[in-house]
Formats: structure tokens, sequence, C-alpha cells
């Protein structure tokens, strides 16, 4: 199975939204996907269309948590957080600190195909949860606003990380009318040509109504401009496991 | 009822059908045959019935009270267009077959019997593999017996000596005909290069045993004039043969060369100096090529611009300041744009030179796809790449064939050229090419002793052993010759440059070139030469319908069975051969069209080079009205004429006063007829289509980013492009109605593969599949980022002749047939069209006349309301 956890620096740029609309695609696409909610907010089921979902992987020991997951109708297995007491989830970050490897331990006892993707929606960086979920993954996808924030965060990460060949960058929001986000993507794709996706997605109204609604967006608009930059990325990441499985 | 009251009241109802007021005047029955009255007799403006509804929609009757009208629909179908057009009757794409119908299917009949068993004839294998096959062979023999290899060629050319000049009985003639046709047949089903030159060879075998057939037997002709006219009518078809010949030789391996990478430290990378020459064009004509060459991907420091400006306008010199490129001029105008582009070499120092025409406009990739050639062989001095158009050329926009029928330009870029490339013979094109300093200095600049001067220049670099390359990928497009008028205009200054040169310079003379450089070039010459025989040809059998001689001597039998299997052959070579680049028996259209006006500039040049002047061509202006260019078309319709005069006594011939040699006569007269079809076709294109834009749209479909008021954004695809606007291309289940409507402001994202470029655009059209924007006024940035992000992508013309059937030389007789009918029925209705337009008021007068002023009928009654 391929492991892609979708990182940020900061807040607020989309990593819960971008992680539905890619297990979405994917599963469109008749992948086998995962996608597992190690952030706090517990907003990911909210976006694959539950809401209020109080047993997930931070309140079940052990291995039961595989029986919290839920199937959407794209064919999306996801796991939520839930809704753990506040020391239940001091507990939890306690044990994250002390064994980083408990989400991969986890998943590698999952019974999930080769060709299988999971998805792990995490809190933003730093945080225990965001670590473990980088510790887990195969590709860290750190997701980016096109501004000059975003920006530095990408580049201390370049600067820090020792291998290149497991993270990427993603721009997402990015409105082409202003003259920032443009110079802002132009940056990033000229600085970061083999890390930066050369596909952004785009801002588009569509997104957040479709979540309004409660469907997914490709139900909701599917020749949205986000749909179709969605449905991009996920091909990339297609490529990109098919790359690395070689 | 009695017959005569049968009669009168038969007399009747058509009077009142046609107008005709005063039965009794036959005068006013033939004026009223042809010409409608002032208006209809009042009738009310629904029709009657439901029966007669239906019956006008479905013919596309607009006027149902107008029984010419009627009896037009019957017969021609209106096109798609006229539900706008109402008095446009355009021939529906089915006409010619709906026309020909009991004829097709009985032609489709028999052949549904007979083709299973012909194609049966026809060895079936894997074609493919055979083809390999002899490949390999061709190899072995070629690589590692070149001495047999030598034999196997001597031999060959015997044995076509032999076969091609041996006389034959007819019976022997047909039968090997039929076995040569059986060969080309199965031949053709092989794919690769080997089989197209096996075609050629069986074509030409063909075709030399019919002038060798002509020359020895059929030119015992009487003295006197039949004796003249037989052996100006043989000297035309040795021309053709030898065009056949030499065009054959000329394409005999498309070279096909492909871009070489340049080196990848910068600092290796030579100066290019773009040069835009311009005269009298419109500054936004200009203003696409100077962005697109801006935005060329070449060191900023390496790469420099220059406007040469011949018309010395302020303007111009304002619009190069504020968009920071070069302004050159000079204080006269000698030479034209030889002598522009001489004055600019004078004071610039670039070591490369590339030269675009005001309209052509460069994609990104073109320097750094074309410049590798000139590192990677120092002596190669030009590398030319094709000319592309954007927009339709007089031909493709009057006969509606933009984007289905390769146009008259890609046979010589598409293959001509690619060909020429093999023999290190390509030429200079005037535009779109590159050209290295030094070389061009040591000629001298560029030529300017002939209209021609870019053709001359390349002759003058292979002259001086230099060598000239050609890329076979577009790389920059333009804008075609606006009107019929223009474009033969440039093709007559085309031709007087050519025959200039053959006298001033002739490439069988002088030293310097190779043989088949010689012949490339000389080709490229007689080529403008084909006006003398075109006519002769259009002409020749009026000689026997008209006058009774013969100017060929021999039976009808022989005759056909000599030359069809030359133009059967021929043509399915070529259609092999050039068939994705120019469709079959539409060179013959293109032939006529410029027949008559090139010879007299090939003859005067000939005979006297200096003679004659440089003539602009007009570029970016407007039709504004549907016209017919009779001044154009004078010439064709003289000659149509003739032919049709000739068909008339060729029918008598016929029937009374040749009966006796009914073969002749029917051979003459299809002749006459084959003629008249293409005549009509080159007549159509005299019919100017309107042409409605001023910025030309380019089709091109691209994804784009459309972003509407409220937020959302939609994923498109463009679906044309001007400087002015863009068209959308919406999803099928959304309707443009539904996302905005005319006036509302929305955004469009384009990409130039890098960058994403966002312009304001205000809707101007929203109906169901379709979105038409129009930019607002754009900043000199954002038009630089237009042009970019359009015409300078570099996959801007990949994939532009995608979608276009390939070519059948049935289906090219056809097109060409049906074309020719269409020619005939614009005439008909512009002749009807001109004498209904004069002639009303004339009508309103005599009608006046006939109608007695003591009785007015309701229908004076409104003519005298209307005077």
């Amino acid at each position: 199975m391929f492991i892609v956890a979708l990182c940020s620096t900061c807040g607020g740029v989309g990593r819960t939204t971008v992680t539905a609309g890619l297990s979405s695609a994917l599963g469109r696409k008749g992948r086998r996907v995962l996608a597992i909610d190690l952030d706090p907010q517990n907003m990911l089921g909210l976006h694959l269309g539950i809401n209020f979902l109080s047993d997930g992987l931070a309140t079940s020991p052990g291995d039961t948590w595989m029986e919290t997951s839920w199937r959407t109708s794209d064919g999306v297995d996801f796991v939520p957080f839930g809704n753990p007491s506040a020391d239940v989830a001091w507990q939890l970050e306690l044990e994250l600190k002390r064994d980083p490897g408990w989400l991969s331990q986890r998943l590698s006892r999952l019974d999930f195909p080769d060709e299988g993707i999971v998805l792990i929606d995490s809190a933003r960086l730093p945080s225990r949860w965001g670590e473990a979920a980088r510790h887990a993954a195969d590709l860290t996808l750190f997701l980016g606003h096109p501004d000059p924030g975003s920006l530095g965060g990408f580049d201390a990460l370049s600067r820090g990380s020792k291998s290149q060949d497991n993270i990427a960058f993603l721009l997402n929001d990015v409105d082409p009318t202003r003259t920032l986000h443009r110079d802002a993507l132009l940056l990033a794709r000229n600085r970061w040509p083999d890390t930066c996706l050369q596909y952004p997605i785009h801002r588009d109204e569509a997104v957040a109504e479709a979540l309004a609604h409660g469907q997914s967006i490709f139900d909701y608009a599917i020749r949205a401009q986000a749909a179709h930059d969605l449905q991009g990325v996920a091909t990339w990441l297609l490529n990109r496991h098919s790359m690395t499985a070689r | 009822m009695t017959l005569p009251t049968a009669i009168r009241s038969a007399l009747l109802f058509f009077a009142a059908q046609l107008a005709v007021t005063i039965p009794n005047s036959p005068r006013q029955w033939l004026w009223r045959l042809f010409i409608k009255p002032v208006c209809l007799p009042s009738r009310p403006l629904n029709p009657p019935s439901r029966l007669i509804a239906r019956l006008s929609r479905k013919l596309g009757v607009i006027d149902y009270r107008d029984t010419s009208e009627w009896v037009l629909r019957l017969l021609f179908l209106p096109s798609h267009r006229a539900a706008s057009e109402a008095n446009e009757t355009e021939l529906a794409p089915g006409f010619f077959e709906r026309l020909t119908q009991p004829l097709t299917s009985f032609v489709t009949v028999i052949w549904e019997h007979i083709g299973p068993a012909a194609s049966r004839l026809i060895p079936h294998t894997d074609y493919p593999a055979f083809s390999a096959r002899l490949n390999r062979w061709a190899e072995v023999v070629a690589i590692k017996h070149p001495f047999v290899q030598w034999v196997l060629l001597i031999l060959a050319t015997l044995l076509f000596t032999v076969a091609s000049t041996t006389p034959m009985n007819w019976a022997e003639q047909l039968v090997f005909s039929l076995f040569i046709w059986w060969l080309a047949l199965f031949i053709r089903r092989l794919p690769g290069n080997l089989p197209t030159l096996m075609l050629m060879i069986v074509s030409l075998l063909a075709s030399c045993r019919y002038i060798w057939w002509r020359a020895t037997t059929t030119l015992d002709l009487e003295p006197g004039p039949s004796l003249f006219l037989g052996f100006l009518l043989f000297a035309a078809e040795c021309y053709t043969w030898l065009v056949l010949l030499l065009g054959y030789l000329q394409t005999l391996r498309p070279l096909n060369r492909k871009p070489v990478a340049l080196p990848t430290g910068f600092s290796d990378w030579p100066t290019v100096d773009v040069f835009i020459p311009t005269y009298n064009e419109p500054l936004k004509v200009i203003r696409a090529t100077v962005f697109a060459a801006q935005g060329m991907d070449w060191p900023q420091e390496k790469l420099r611009i220059f406007i040469l400006d011949d018309g010395r306008r302020e303007q111009f010199r304002e619009f190069a300041e504020t968009v920071g490129v070069g302004y050159i001029i000079r204080p006269d105008n000698f030479h034209a744009k030889a002598g522009n582009l001489n004055h600019a070499l004078t004071k610039t120092t670039g070591e490369f030179v590339a030269i675009f025409d005001c309209d052509h406009i460069p994609t990104r990739s073109f320097l750094q796809v074309g410049m590798g050639w000139f590192l990677k062989d120092p002596n190669c001095a030009m590398l030319q790449t094709p000319h592309h158009f954007f927009s339709p050329d007089p031909f493709e926009r009057n006969l509606d064939t933009f984007k289905r029928v390769p146009n008259e330009g890609e046979l010589f870029y598409g293959l001509i050229q690619d060909g020429n490339d093999l023999w290190n013979a390509t030429f200079f094109c005037g535009s779109c090419a590159i050209i290295r300093r030094g070389p061009l200095e040591e000629i001298g600049g560029i030529a300017i002793e002939t209209v021609t001067e870019d053709a001359h220049t390349a002759l003058k670099l292979n002259r001086r052993g230099y060598s000239t390359a050609y890329l076979n990928i577009t790389q920059a497009a333009g804008l075609a010759t606006e009107s019929l008028s223009a474009h033969i205009g440039q093709r007559i200054r085309w031709a007087r440059g050519m025959a200039q040169i053959f006298r001033l310079d002739n490439p069988f003379l002088g030293k310097g070139l190779s043989f088949f450089q010689r012949l490339c070039y000389s080709n490229s010459m007689l080529h403008f030469f084909s006006g003398i025989p075109r006519l002769i040809f259009l002409t020749a059998p009026l000689c026997y319908l008209w006058f009774g001689m013969h100017i060929i001597n021999t039976e009808a039998i022989y005759i056909l069975i000599y030359a069809l299997p030359h133009i059967v052959l021929s043509s399915i070579a070529n259609s092999r051969n050039q068939g994705a680049h120019r469709h079959s028996f539409w060179g013959e259209v293109y032939e006529s069209v410029l027949a008559w006006y090139i010879t007299l500039p090939t003859t005067v040049a000939l005979l006297n080079p200096h003679f004659g002047k440089f003539n602009v061509t007009a570029k970016g202006g407007l039709v504004a009205e549907k016209f017919f260019d009779w001044t154009i078309s004078k010439p064709y319709i003289l000659l149509v004429a003739l032919n049709f005069l000739g068909i008339g006594v060729g029918i008598g011939r016929l029937l009374w006063w040749n009966a006796y040699e009914p073969g002749t006569v029917l051979l003459n007269l299809a002749w006459t007829l084959f003629n008249m079809i293409i005549l009509g076709a080159a007549i159509s294109v005299a019919s100017e289509a309107r042409q409605v834009r001023v910025n030309h749209r380019v089709a091109i479909r691209v994804p784009a980013i459309l972003q509407l008021g409220d937020g959302r954004a939609l994923h498109v695809y463009t679906q044309d492009y001007s400087l002015g606007g863009l068209g959308l291309a919406l999803p099928e289940e959304i309707s443009a109605t539904e996302l905005a409507k005319a006036g509302d402001k929305v955004w469009v994202t384009l990409d130039r593969g890098d960058q994403e470029c966002a312009f304001p655009a205000r809707v101007v059209i929203a109906n169901k599949s379709q979105l038409g924007l129009q930019f607002d006024e754009l900043s000199i940035a954002d038009e630089r980022r237009l042009v970019q992000c359009t015409f300078g992508r570099a996959d801007a013309w990949i994939g532009k002749n995608d979608g276009r059937p390939n070519d059948k030389p049935l289906e090219g007789f056809r097109e060409v047939c049906s074309l020719g009918l269409r020619g005939y029925l614009r005439i008909f209705q512009r002749i009807r069209q001109s004498l209904t337009n004069n002639l009303h008021s004339v009508a309103q007068h005599i009608v006046e006349k006939f109608e007695s002023p003591a009785s007015p009928t309701h229908l004076s009654s409104k003519v005298i309301s209307r005077l």
C-alpha cells in the first residue's frame, strides 16, 4: 500500500478538504482508498458525508480502531479521529512521544492491497499528530497557500529535509486573477521544480458549496475547476506510486 | 368543361401565380417569367393549409407565395446558413449526391457485386510484413552487394526503356495497362517509402509509354493549322510529363529532419536578431508578432528584436519604444523588402538573423527548435520552417473547405520542401526562417535582382556551397491572403520572380550546384510556367469541336487506352505520395485559377527580366460585403462560354456532321465537360464569402479556467480565439445561459506552460453550448501575455491537421465536381440577382405603363403609392 500524509506548516490551508477530495477522486477511479483522520478537529467525517463521529482512531485501543471505519458511496473507507476525552487524548500524545512508529505499526497490521492508497489527514505541524503521520508515510504532501507564509514554510522544509524524495509541495486555493498568487505559483514551480507539483488546486466556490450541500465535489459540480485539479493530483499520486513501486 | 375553357382557366391560374396582370400580352408573360413583380399579389402571410406549411418547411421555402422560389427549392436545398440569410441558396453537402442519385446507386449496386470478387484478384497478405521484407531485401542488396545493386539498376533501366517504347496494338496495350494497374493497386496497400517509389516507377511507365506513343504515332498531321496546334498540344503534354517526372524526383524521399538539441551551457548560444519588416500594414497586425517574438525562449541578452518600418510611421516608432524593441528606418524604399532587410543588416550585429513577416506570429520555441542545426552543421546557412495560416485563404473561405481539405500551400510546405531538403535544395520563403549572417553578407545580402528575392537568395547561398535546411515543424502562423485578387496578385509576383531567376540566374547553368539541386530549383520554377499549358488543355478539344481539326492523329480508342492508364496511375501515385498534403484533382483547380493570370507576367519576365515592379500583398483588410469578383473571373467565364458553345456544336457533330467518328466526338465532349467542371470550380472561388470578423479567429482547443462573478471556477476548453476575444466550448450538461448573460464580467485564465495568466473579459454571446467573450482593453503587458498564452504556445500548431479525412482519388474527383456545379449555380444566382436588382425600378415604370389609369388594380395602386 501507498501511504500519503497530508501535512502543512500553516493552518487553514485545506488539508482536510484536499484529503477528502483526493480520496473521493481515487475512489472513483476504482482504487481501494483508506482515509485516516489524524487531526483532533475530527472534521474529515464532515467532508466525507458524516458528522459527529465519537468513535475513532483515538478512542479505540489496540487494533479495534478498524471497527470504527465507515465506507462512503465513492468506495472510500475512512477512519475518523473520534471524540476522546481530554485524558485519553493526553495519554495518546504521550504514547506517540514514546513510540513515533505507533501509526505505522498499526497500518502494517492492516490487510490492505498493495495497490491501495492510504491518505492521512493530520494536524498542522509542529504537532505529534503531524509527526506521526510523516513517520508512517511513504510520501508527505505539504499543502500551502500561494502566499509568502506558506512559501517560507516550504523553503524551510526543503532545506531541513535530508531526502527530498518523499516530500512534495501542493499549492491550494490559487486565484489566478491575483498577481500575488500568480507570482507565488511561478516562484514555487521554478524554485522547487522536482518537489512542487505542477498542478495547483485553484480557488473555487464550488468546493465550499459542495460541502454545504453535503456532497462530494464530483457529485456537486464535476466541471468545476477544483474537481479537475483534484483529479489531476490524484493521477499524479498514482503515477508516483507506480514509479516508486518499481 | 370544354377544352378551351380548361386551357383558359389554367392560363388564368398561372397568370395569377406569376402576377401577370394582362394575360393577353405575351410581352408581359415573358417579362414575368424572369423578373419578379415589385410586390406579390396579396395573399395572407401565413400559408393557408398545413400541407403547404409543412412542405415549405421541409424544402426551406421562406416565402410560400413566390412560385419561382418553389421551383428553385425543388432542385436546390438551402444550406444550413439559409436560416439567417434568406437570399442565400447554397448547395447542401448532399446536393451533388442527390442529383446523381440514380447513377450512384446503380454504380454502387454493381460495385457491391463486383467489388469483393475484384478485390480478391489482388493478393491479400500481411501488408506491413511484406513491406518490411521488401525493405530488408533492398537494404541487403544496397549495403552488402553494391555491385549487384548497380547491375540490377542498369537492367531495370533497360527494361523500363524497352517497356516504354515497345509499340503495341490495342489489345496488347490494354492487357499491359490492366496488368500495371493491378500491380499498382497491390503496391499501394503496402506501407512504407519503398512502395511509394515503386508506385512512382509504375506510374512513370504508363506516362512514358503515353508520351512515346504520342511522339511516334500521333503527330502525323496535315500541314497548316492542324500541325501547329497539334505540336502545341504535344508540347503542353511534354511539359506536364516533365513536371511529373521532376516532381517525383523532387519528392523522392522527404528528409523529415528532426530538431537538434542545443548545448546545455548558455554561453555557447549565439546572438540572434529578429527582423520584422513592414511597409503599409496596420499596427494591430504587427503587435501580436512583436509580443510573440518577445516571448521566444532565448537568453534575453542574446535576443534583439527590430521593427523595420519602410513606412516610417510615428505610431510604429512609439509602439516600439513603449514595448521595448528596436526600430529601424531608412531614407528610401529601394528594392522594397529586400532593401529593407539589407539596410537593417548594416545596422545590427547578431550572428544570426530570424525574419518574420509582420503577420507571422512565432511560438516561444521557434529559436530553440531551429538553432540546433546551425551549431551542429557549421556549413548550414539557412533554416526554413513551414508557413501555416490560421485564417482561411480565399479558396478555403469561398469554397468552405477550411480544415477539411488541405490548402494550396500545404503541398509545398508539407512535402516539396521536405523533398528538396534531401537534395540540399531548400529555398528561403521570405519568412519564418533563420539565416546565418556571415554567408548572407558574403553573397551581398538578400538578393535584389528579382521580385522573388527569397528563392534567389537561397540559390546564391547554395551556389557558394552552403547548405540550407528545412524543419517540417510549424513554429509560426500567420494570416492568409484576404481576397482572391490579393491571392492572385501574390502568385503573380512569385511567378514573375521565378521567371526572372530562370532568365538571370538559371539553375542549370553556372557552377556551384549539384545535379539534383539544379533539378529541384528548376522544377520549382517550371511549376510557374504552367499557365500556357493549362490554357492549351482548357481549349484543346475546341479545335475539333468548333473547327473539325484533328490535332491528334489517331482513333479515339487508342487515346483512351494510352491516356487513361497515364491519368489513373499518376493519380494513384500522387495520391499516395502527396495525399496528406493535397487532395486529388485539386491541383487542377488551383492551376486553372492562376493559369490566365500568370501567363503574361511569366512570358514577359522570361523575355525581359528587368521589366515590372514589386507589388506588396495586402493583408489584414476586411471583405465587407459578399460579392462576386467579376473582374477576376472574366477570363474563366469567357472560357466557360467557349467550352459551352463547343459542347453545343459537339452535340451537333455527334448527331449529324461527324456521325462517322462518334468516338472522337465523344472523347472531345468528355474532355470539354471535364474542363467545364474545373472552370466551374475556379469560378466558384471568385464568389467571395463575407468575412465577418476583423480579428481572425483561430480554432484552437486549450484548457482554460472560467471564473465567474460569484466565485465559481469552471474548467473549460477554448474553441477559438482572436486578439479581440475568445470563444469557449462548454461541456454538454452545462448551458451558457445558466452561467452568465451578455454583459457579465468574467475572468478567463490561460497558461503558457509555466505561468498562468488571467484576463478580464465580458460575455457577449451566451447560448446553449458556447460562450463568447470579448476582452476589455488590455494593457500592453496583458496583451503580450495573451499572445504568448495563445499564438505563442509551443504546442499551438501541433495537431493542426487532426480530424482531416484522408485523400482518396475518387473522393477528390467528386469534391471537385461538386465545386464545379456550385460555381455555375453561383453565377446563375448572381446573374439573376443583378437582373432583379438593376431592373427593379425599370419594372416599376413598365408595370405602371401597362395598367390603365381608369381602373387601377390593387397591384398598381400599391405601386403608385410606393413611387
